[in-house]
């Protein structure tokens, strides 16, 4: 025993070992009065605004007819029973959207994040910073600029420099390629995002696991299934799961270069319900859309946390 | 503290009341009671579309003068075209009427005509009437701004199709030959019939050059074929009735849609358009026409026909021409703005004087001279101005003269907009014949009609 705890009297050492229980009433009242701002924000921010699209999309509201009544779940009924044929394909093309560009992101995302771990330090910074380009261009910039110059209906300048300006007409206009030119586009504006944090994950694995299966004869192929991707599992996962929401709201790039057509091929639920509120003024339709939306997007965002709470919450 | 509260409760009512109070006493002066002093000091909204930059010089230098003039502050709200009727729907239902004026285009004045004042109220208070104002406005302006006998809106803006052409070729003596040699009649310079422009488009037709391009996708594209349906002899989207005009009660004019359709896409299966036509609209047909591919343009064609004029220098002369109807007399469509005062405007007498002051003609020949783009006004007076002037082309203010004046319903936007356009987008991609685009249209607009609950 030191001389400085000789001096302590043994029950100051009880108590400064195991602390006094908190007077409960006073200390969660000024526990609750710190949140109140946070809780105002998400009021104001959240509910408020879920509160009134749920009333809306509960009326028969359209300011172009200038109609507004009581409509009960009518406009939930339509919609869920098929009867709006366009918002299910929406719905479809939007599910099929998510699945693509995720897809497509994590391959051309992982190759590069891949191709820069195996690189010398300097190449691979150099060659960093050329595949994060197109993130630095706004999405609306990227898209009038697919829009205008590589898709160009007069130009097609994408297309001839593929060949194919004689073989393919401009996929804008077809409405069987444009959503897949869409997609196209997408994938060269975002997946540098994908890049980087997969990128990041790749830094963060410890090299000297990787040198030891060297050592051990491992092949690339082996030590890239057994070690890197399971160790980047969790990255990957979050990465992805981001992805996947963002792609589910997506917007600007299908409003931008196609507003929807040509003949609704291109709709994706985020662009179909902006026409039909903010275009075609009907509210109450629109909103219960939104609220279905909603729904299948916060239960994407749910099953996400759980899985990996389930999986990786430990490891985290 | 309880004191404190009270006292607070006690001054938060009384400031409710003193407001309500206030409120309920500012009644709107009716034109009659207002002077200029009056209007010294107040501040008005105004609605404006974002997209009309003709207007930009006129905000930035004339707009100040104006303000210090009449002591009227102005503040602009510019906001996208596709989003005005919306915007000010949502101001004027539920957003307190924040709007002193409003520009509105076609497709929502009949649903915004119930809120606005009667402009003739207040010329007449200036010694004028609507009559007056009417009869200086071209044909379809005549009618298409009163909503049940009320001038909802001051005619303003307005637009047609109208066809931009290579002149020289046309006057060129070698074409002129072998034109005659290989239809057997003369050039025609412009063209007066489809029949004609049909020949020509044929004509022009090269591996370098297209005969005739138009747009073939959005809302541009939907406007070509509604052209050609009215000049086809079909008047308007609705019947008196609220019926689709060529659903199930108009057997007739589903021929004469599916007609216009055929004739508009014989155009692209032989191949007289470009090949890429499905994907244009107005800045890609001009773009297109500008590099010198094509020997008409059928598009919104007034709207860079300062480019088209500059071009002239290396493309030669450039003309115009009102498309050709199918039978005489009936005009094509038109797209129109008007300009409103909003019924429940705290400020509306001074955004009355706002109002004249801005269509005033001065004002429209700065916007029309120094402002980006051209509009083509509705004042005839004006119109043959611009005309004269170069600043509007003689085919597109011909259209504008000959324009049909149609029923537009609260209905109208979505006929157009969310059945009309992937409509007209899946003939021109080849997955609709012109027979079932005529027919299912028809039928879509009929059930949006009968859905919306407003036809008889």
């Amino acid at each position: 025993m030191t001389e400085a705890t000789a001096q302590i009297p043994p029950g100051a050492v009880k108590s400064l070992g195991k602390p006094a229980p908190r007077r409960r009433g006073i200390a969660s009242v000024n526990y609750w009065w710190f949140l109140i701002p946070a809780m105002i924000g998400v009021f104001a921010l959240i509910a408020v605004p879920i509160g009134f699209s749920v009333y809306f999309s509960l009326r028969n509201y359209n300011l172009q007819l200038g109609s507004d009544s009581f409509a009960g779940i009518d406009n939930y009924v339509r919609l869920l029973t098929g009867r709006n044929a366009d918002f299910i394909a929406a719905l479809g093309r939007t599910l099929l959207y998510v699945v693509v560009v995720i897809a497509l992101d994590f391959v051309l995302a992982m190759s590069q994040a891949l191709l820069l771990f195996s690189m010398r330090a300097g190449w691979a910074k150099f060659w960093r910073a050329i595949f994060i380009l197109p993130i630095l261009i706004i999405p609306t910039a990227s898209a009038v600029f697919w829009r205008n110059v590589m898709y160009a209906p007069h130009n097609g300048e994408f297309l001839k420099v593929l060949g194919l300006s004689d073989v393919v007409s401009p996929p804008l206009g077809d409405p069987q390629l444009a959503f897949w030119a869409i997609i196209v586009t997408v994938v060269w504006a975002w997946s540098p995002w994908v890049f980087i944090l997969l990128s990041a994950g790749l830094d963060q694995i410890d090299k000297s696991i990787l040198e030891a299966s060297m050592v051990d004869g491992a092949t690339y192929f082996q030590r890239l299934r057994t070690i890197i991707l399971p160790l980047m599992k969790p990255v990957i996962f979050v990465t992805l799961s981001f992805k996947a929401l963002d792609s589910f709201l997506a917007f600007p790039f299908v409003w931008i270069m196609t507003m929807g057509g040509p003949g609704n091929s291109t709709h994706v639920l985020s662009t179909y319900i902006y026409q039909q509120a903010f275009t075609l003024l009907d509210y109450g339709n629109g909103s219960a859309m939104a609220i279905v939306m909603l729904v299948i997007s916060g239960g994407l965002s749910i099953a996400a946390i759980f899985i990996w709470q389930r999986f990786y919450g430990k490891e985290a | 503290m309880k004191n404190r509260i009270k006292r607070g409760l006690l001054l938060a009512i009384a400031t409710t009341g003193v407001f309500a109070v206030t409120a309920c006493s500012a009644t709107t002066p009716t034109p009659e009671a207002t002077n200029a002093e009056d209007l010294r000091g107040q501040t008005i909204k105004v609605l404006v579309s974002s997209g009309h930059q003709q207007f930009n010089d006129v905000w930035l230098t004339e707009l100040p003068k104006f303000e210090a003039e009449t002591g009227i502050k102005v503040e602009l709200d510019k906001v996208n075209t596709t989003d005005i009727s919306s915007t000010f729907l949502r101001d004027v239902t539920v957003g307190g009427c924040t709007i002193d004026n409003v520009e509105m285009l076609d497709g929502g004045t009949a649903a915004a005509s119930s809120r606005m004042a009667d402009l003739g109220t207040f010329l007449e208070a200036d010694g004028s009437s609507a009559d007056e104002l009417l009869k200086g406005q071209v044909k379809f302006a005549q009618t298409a701004y009163t909503f049940d006998d009320k001038l909802a809106f001051y005619p303003f803006y307005s637009g047609a199709k109208g066809v931009a052409y290579r002149q020289s070729w046309f006057e060129d003596p070698a074409n002129q030959a072998a034109f005659k040699a290989a239809y057997g009649y003369d050039l025609p310079n412009p063209p007066t019939t489809q029949d004609q422009i049909v020949d020509l488009a044929e004509f022009f037709t090269t591996p370098t050059t297209s005969g005739i391009v138009f747009s073939g996708a959005g809302d541009p594209g939907e406007s070509t074929i509604d052209d050609l349906i009215f000049r086809q002899g079909v008047d308007g989207f609705q019947d008196k009735d609220n019926n689709a005009q060529w659903g199930p009660a108009h057997p007739d004019n589903v021929k004469k849609v599916t007609e216009a359709a055929t004739y508009l896409t014989d155009f692209i299966s032989n191949g007289y358009t470009p090949a890429s036509i499905g994907a244009m609209q107005t800045a890609d047909t001009t773009a297109n026409f500008l590099a010198g591919n094509t020997a008409m343009d059928y598009d919104h064609v007034y709207l860079a026909w300062n480019q088209m004029v500059a071009a002239q220098d290396s493309l030669g002369t450039i003309g115009s021409f009102e498309f050709p109807s199918a039978e005489k007399g009936n005009g094509g469509i038109s797209f129109y703005w008007g300009r409103g005062i909003p019924e429940c405007s705290q400020h509306k007498a001074a955004s009355w004087e706002f109002m004249k002051w801005v269509m005033s003609d001065d004002i429209q020949k700065n916007a029309l001279t120094k402002g980006v783009g051209v509009y083509v006004p509705t004042s005839v007076e004006l119109l043959d101005w611009a005309v004269e002037q170069g600043i509007v082309p003689q085919g597109v203010a011909d259209s504008v003269a000959h324009a049909k004046a149609y029923k537009v319903t609260p209905v109208t936007a979505q006929l157009r907009q969310s059945i009309g356009i992937p409509a007209y987008e899946k003939l021109i991609g080849n997955q609709l014949t012109p027979g079932d685009y005529a027919e299912t249209l028809g039928n879509q607009m009929q059930d949006a009609a009968n859905a919306a609950g407003i036809t008889n």
